[in-house]
């Protein structure tokens, strides 16, 4: 819907894709090209972390340097639905601490726009330190301040006290927070249990506009998206892969993504004998992860924990049936679809309930799946048009329009 | 921006993808791109597109006195031998040899002696005028082109993007900073 709203947005964020990462913050993208279309105009200031292990005497060089650069070398461009996109690099010493880091990001996002505050009356980050300190630091006095968490480190975030008091003044400064999904949510009420009623949910939109075009008849090509990561089980993955082989020659795997595991993996596909049935595809631009979707018959995603689990949606959308860990946001945004969407698994740390799962998936596909319904009531909620509804009753109306934020530029030295 | 000349500092090495992806656009758009690095062997495992210039300062280092004088001795002088004695049936076995002793002897000699000598004895009275290599990359390399796009592509190139942007300033021929490429090759924005 094309509403045209007159009135400026601005986005701020430590993720978007670059050349360096194509994919990190791929979600924060997405959710620019579904709401920005209805705005006048909407700038994202993606603060790019540039972190490094030089040494000590070096630092204090490439300290002054960056400083006299930055404002001269940051340019505004054009990014996804119709918005504008300033890239800018927050150089500085690689390290843990999440009060820093913030503190970082607010000095280059001040300093990259010539020390004046972020000229919109909203403004929108993503991931709470440093994107939302950041945000709070550089809005205007009037503007106010909505904050999207994804983040799946928020545990070391908490545990390190500053950083908790800073994200405990962003919640109670901000006008709006978010969590894309109760994995998210959960650990931000247990830590702050005054701001329980502030923090709400938003989705991150998924196009449903491009379904396969025909039907999956048999789950043969199996799919992973995601990093070769421990985290994500893959090598759970492998395992089961090859155990049902064994039942079925016709089954193959492909792997879309990279990460540490790739040599283990391919290691462990010739150990199995799996090989010639397993591709590993590297890391694909989103709209060929997309693709891939589209060509294969069944996504496996082990994963341990997700905030989300965006790829389970983008396979649904795309006609594909999942079967998928319980591992904190799948199994909520597939409330009530289990049965319809595919299989959910438990976390194991084994490779049985991956093939349990894929025997009771295979057994009872395809009459005991309802796909179009799961797209449907899916879309309802995680469309484009639906998010971007979502964001513009935040932003101009319905929950948290009245409230204001205490923003951060009259308190200069805060940052 | 069409056919922009693009000088890419990445000294530090470490977003190499983010320079190749700046490199891939600035030859789609028609441009040249010249690549800046301190050491080579950082990016080794990278496919370079062949239109693309290679800087390395740490041989562009070679030619001040000290260091050309031990090129001199340690790699061109027996070359020139190899080359008179190999004529002939001799050349092959004469390359060969040649090869060999670069790396047996030349490489070594000039890694575990030279260079520890010239960074203990000559640097310091170089760097009192600033960092030598970026002389010699003003000398070698900006001074003999046109360079509308500088991009700094990581935190270590910070400093030497300082002294490379005041020396083009300075002779009038100020380019465009950019932290990464497609934000002066798009269409410019408001």
């Amino acid at each position: 819907m094309q509403t045209n709203i007159a009135s400026d947005v601005a986005v701020v964020t430590p993720w978007y894709p670059t050349g360096q990462r194509p994919f990190r913050g791929a979600f924060v993208q997405a959710m620019v090209e579904a709401t920005a279309p209805e705005y006048r105009r909407v700038t994202v200031y993606h603060t790019d972390e540039w972190g490094h292990r030089l040494p000590a005497e070096t630092t204090a060089a490439i300290d002054e340097a960056y400083r006299a650069l930055l404002p001269h070398g940051v340019h505004r461009r054009p990014t996804v639905g119709g918005a504008d996109l300033v890239h800018l690099p927050v150089v500085m010493p690689v390290t843990p601490d999440y009060a820093e880091i913030s503190r970082n990001h607010t000095e280059a996002l001040r300093s990259s726009i010539g020390n004046v505050p972020l000229d919109a009356p909203v403004v929108h980050a993503h991931v709470g330190l440093p994107g939302g300190w950041a945000a709070l630091h550089n809005a205007r006095p009037d503007a106010r301040v909505f904050v999207t968490e994804h983040a799946t480190f928020l545990n070391l975030v908490l545990e390190q006290p500053e950083a908790r008091a800073m994200y405990d003044e962003l919640l109670h400064r901000c006008a709006g927070f978010f969590a894309v999904g109760d994995a998210v949510r959960k650990p931000l009420v247990e830590a702050f249990p005054h701001h329980a009623d502030k923090i709400g949910f938003i989705p991150n939109p998924i196009a449903f506009d491009q379904p396969r075009a025909t039907p999956v008849t048999a789950l043969h090509r199996w799919l992973f998206v995601g990093g070769l990561l421990p985290r994500k089980g893959v090598s759970w993955l492998l395992e089961a892969f090859a155990k049902c082989r064994a039942e079925e020659p016709d089954l193959s795997l492909t792997f879309v993504g990279e990460g540490q595991l790739r040599k283990d993996l391919t290691r462990r596909a010739a150990e199995l004998g799996v090989t010639e049935a397993v591709t590993f595809a590297g890391a694909l631009p989103p709209d060929e992860a997309l693709r891939m979707m589209r060509e294969h018959d069944l996504l496996v995603h082990p994963s341990r924990f997700e905030t989300f689990g965006m790829t389970i949606v983008e396979a649904i959308a795309a006609g594909t049936p999942v079967l998928v860990t319980r591992c904190g946001g799948p199994e909520e945004t597939l409330a009530g679809l289990e049965q319809a969407a595919g299989e959910l698994i438990p976390v194991e740390e084994n490779a049985e309930s991956i093939v349990d799962g894929y025997r009771r998936l295979r057994d009872r596909f395809p009459h005991g799946l309802d796909l179009p319904r799961a797209q449907r009531e899916l879309a309802d909620k995680y469309s484009y048009p639906a998010v971007a509804r979502s964001h513009r009753e935040a932003w101009f109306g319905g929950a948290g329009a009245g409230a204001s934020t205490t923003t951060g530029w009259d308190a200069r030295t805060d940052g | 921006m069409a056919e922009p000349q693009v000088l890419i500092l990445a000294l530090e090495g470490s977003r190499r993808l983010a320079v190749l992806a700046d490199v891939a656009q600035v030859i789609a758009a028609g441009g040249t791109a010249t690549l800046v690095v301190s050491d080579m062997a950082k990016w080794r495992r990278e496919k370079l597109p062949k239109q693309l210039r290679v800087v390395d300062l740490t041989k562009l280092e070679l030619r001040l006195a000290p260091l050309a004088v031990e090129q001199l001795v340690l790699v061109r002088g027996p070359g020139f031998l190899f080359k008179a004695v190999g004529r002939g049936p001799l050349a092959g076995g004469s390359k060969k040899a040649n090869r060999a002793y670069q790396r047996a002897f030349a490489d070594r000699v000039h890694r575990r002696v030279g260079l520890p000598v010239y960074r203990r004895l000559f640097q310091p009275l170089y760097a009192k005028k600033g960092d030598p290599r970026l002389r010699l990359l003003d000398r070698y390399v900006l001074q003999q082109g046109r360079f509308d796009v500088l991009l700094v592509a990581d935190p270590g190139s910070m400093p030497a993007a300082a002294t490379v942007l005041a020396n083009l300033t300075a002779r009038g021929a100020a380019p465009t900073l950019c932290f990464d490429v497609s934000a002066v090759l798009s269409a410019p924005v408001g």
